[in-house]
């Protein structure tokens, strides 16, 4: 109660709720810009809170973090390209709906699902701190490879109409995962003699020539192809029906995203693809999921909304940055004299609410900015289909450069492109493939590092609760989708079955 | 495309993938640092493990192929190849701009390089060649430009005209 007095008090305040603003209208910018993670959005605010006082300095980071997840979903939705990591998951059903003419209502959903999740992880951070800080201390390497596993184990449910060749895509992305310095031994492996990939592949750049370019290269190469119902430029948030239908999915995002926000490392991505594969489970139309099922767009929104409010949760009470906006954050906190941990509740207390103050504001703000912002990015993908292809051509290249400011990894990307063409052609799905690339190397290095530990005996994994149990969990769905698939499978035996249509 | 033939090409060149895989993990070098595992631990295991899924879609293809017959799984592959192959060649124009875009921006720079880029998919989708276009070319290049460039601050490639100036 005094936590929210406090917080209540410096709500009041013009230069937080200012410094809030101009965060969140930054960071859903920066996140809609594929290649400008939430990070770098922070990175390139950092020098100006040099002039700030603490507080508004800190708030003005945070509420960059929280604009940008938001921002990672509306090319997602618009141009099927996530502007972020996290955002991979609503492509699914986002784009789906924008090729459906309902791009104004997923956008809608998306932000409804992305304010709930940012209050929801806000309560999480202020309520729940001390108790998630004790799980995210036990999260060992086992654990995270469990967690890396749990992640990878709904490939089965991502396969489409063939779950061979789901597993196929999935080793693909694991490839592709180990090429560049070994986690343990520190040797290269399928570098070729480029130094460009001595630290491996980045995820974002697969993933953005995976959709983005392989949607491209397939509508220049299928007459028809991305053919679709003009949206009208106008946001439609979620009616009372449809909010109703979306409560379950959201709760799952909620409490998906707090897990694995507060484990350093976990990250949005992956709390957004077990988010969206759970909401399926349990919702009661499984069979609109990939043809554009509003939950889609909810559960993953949600858990990459809740992930950013809790991946505070370890830097507030460790001082462990769980992610690269986490450290930017640090670095705000560092530039300020502040040091983040458990000291910093006793001797900055006015900081830490102010912080919690700011990312409220900064929750409700995604409203103003995002009614502001979306008409414009509605009008522009309606525009005719040679000019819009051409411009999202030069932004991909724009921003695939602006990350390593380099040329090496637009060849990636090309290369991504052509081969998600080709698996599309193939009827290989593609999600499985991104999958793997994220998760590949949380599970490598964490599987190694455990033998590590325990003297190369694979018992660890059965002695650290945590991991065990992420890996029941991980058989019981992998069991769960294989049933079900059989199932689909006997029942409509001439069909694709109720598969993630992802082509 | 006919799905056994999809399903053959796709089988054959994930085997072809997977050999390549396993015969460059197979020459990781071992370390004296290595753990159990070691660094060619895993690119072996999903060598392996490739291999032997594009073995099992090769078979079941084969399998299947068998079971429909050869009669009639010849005509309908052969009428459906042509297509296939146009698809490609389009999907390939769209592929070239951007390789050469990749080749000319370390020389011109980013804002003349993204401006052809534009023109040049913007004309090969479509878009009727007209001072219109280049415009549009003009205009989007610039606002990325000005984003990219001006705004964020990045050091988009300046290109060798640049350094005559």
């Amino acid at each position: 109660m005094e936590t929210l007095a406090e917080v209540g008090a410096q709500l009041l305040s013009w230069q937080l709720l200012l410094a809030a603003f101009i965060g969140v209208a930054w960071g859903v910018v920066g996140g809609a810009l594929p290649g400008i993670s939430p990070s770098i959005s922070m990175a390139l605010l950092l020098p100006f809170t040099y002039a700030l006082e603490p507080t508004p300095a800190i708030v003005l980071l945070a509420a960059v973090y929280v604009g940008a997840e938001y921002g990672g979903s509306i090319p997602a939705i618009l141009i099927r390209t996530p502007g972020t990591n996290a955002a991979a998951a609503t492509v699914i059903d986002g784009y789906e709906m924008n090729l459906q003419g309902k791009a104004g209502l997923a956008l809608g959903i998306s932000l409804y699902s992305g304010v709930i999740g940012s209050l929801f992880g806000l309560l999480v951070l202020m309520l729940l701190s001390e108790p998630l800080a004790k799980v995210a201390l036990a999260f060992t390497p086992p654990a995270y490879f469990g967690l890396g596993v749990l992640g990878l184990s709904i490939v089965a449910s991502l396969s489409g109409e063939s779950l061979l060749k789901g597993f196929m895509a999935c080793l693909l992305g694991l490839m592709v995962a180990t090429i560049g310095t070994d986690p343990v031994t520190g040797g290269n492996r399928f570098t070729f003699g480029y130094p460009d990939l001595l630290g491996g592949v980045a995820p974002i750049l697969i993933m953005v020539g995976l959709f983005a370019l392989t949607e491209l290269f397939a509508q220049a190469a299928i007459p028809g192809e991305g053919n679709r119902v003009r949206s009208s430029p106008r946001i439609r948030l979620p009616d009372w029906p449809l909010a109703r239908r979306l409560i379950p999915s959201q709760l799952i995002g909620c409490v998906l995203g707090s897990f694995e926000g507060v484990t350093p490392g976990g990250g949005g991505t992956v709390a957004a693809f077990i988010s969206y594969n759970e909401a399926r489970r349990w919702s009661r139309h499984k069979e609109e999921f990939g043809k554009g099922s509003p939950e889609g767009v909810a559960a993953p929104e949600t858990a990459n909304n809740v992930v950013a409010e809790t991946a505070l949760v370890p830097l507030l009470s460790f001082g462990v940055p769980g992610s690269n906006s986490a450290a930017v954050l640090m670095g705000g906190f560092l530039i300020h004299g502040l040091l983040p941990g458990p000291m910093l509740f006793q001797r900055s207390a006015d900081v830490v609410y102010g912080l919690y103050a700011g990312l409220f504001a900064a929750s409700l703000f995604q409203l103003a900015v995002a009614f502001v912002i979306l008409p414009t990015c509605i009008w522009l993908v309606n525009r005719p289909k040679p000019y819009l292809t051409a411009f999202i051509y030069a932004l991909v290249f724009s921003g695939v450069y602006s990350i390593n400011h380099s040329l090496f990894d637009l060849g990636v990307v090309l290369i991504a492109g052509v081969v998600g063409l080709f698996m599309r052609l193939l009827r290989f799905p593609i999600l499985p493939t991104v999958l793997g690339v994220v998760l590949g190397f949380m599970i490598e290095s964490n599987y190694r590092r455990s033998l590590v530990l325990s003297g190369d005996s694979h018992m660890i994994f059965l002695t650290d609760p945590i991991a065990l149990g992420l890996l029941i969990f991980s058989a019981i769905v992998v069991l769960g989708s294989l049933a079900r698939h059989v199932y689909d499978r006997n029942r409509k035996p001439a069909g694709p079955a109720a598969a993630v249509k992802e082509g | 495309m006919p799905p056994l033939s999809r399903d053959l090409i796709g089988g054959a060149t994930a085997l072809l993938l997977a050999a390549a895989y396993l015969a460059l993990a197979v020459q990781i070098r071992s370390s004296a640092r290595d753990d159990a595992i070691g660094a060619a631990g895993l690119p072996k295991i999903l060598g392996v493990a490739m291999l032997a899924l594009a073995l099992v879609l090769l078979l079941r293809t084969g399998l299947a192929w068998l079971r429909a017959g050869r009669a009639l799984a010849a005509p309908a592959e052969g009428g459906q190849a042509v297509p296939a192959r146009r698809q490609i060649l389009r999907a390939s124009g769209l592929v070239a701009i951007g390789i050469l875009y990749l080749l000319i921006v370390p020389h011109v720079g980013y804002l003349p390089a993204i401006t052809l880029l534009i023109l040049a998919v913007a004309a090969y989708q479509g878009a009727t060649p007209s001072w219109r276009l280049a415009g549009i070319s003009i205009a989007g290049a610039l606002v990325l430009w000005l984003f990219f460039g001006l705004l964020l601050g990045i050091p988009m490639p300046g290109g060798a005209i640049a350094h005559w100036f």
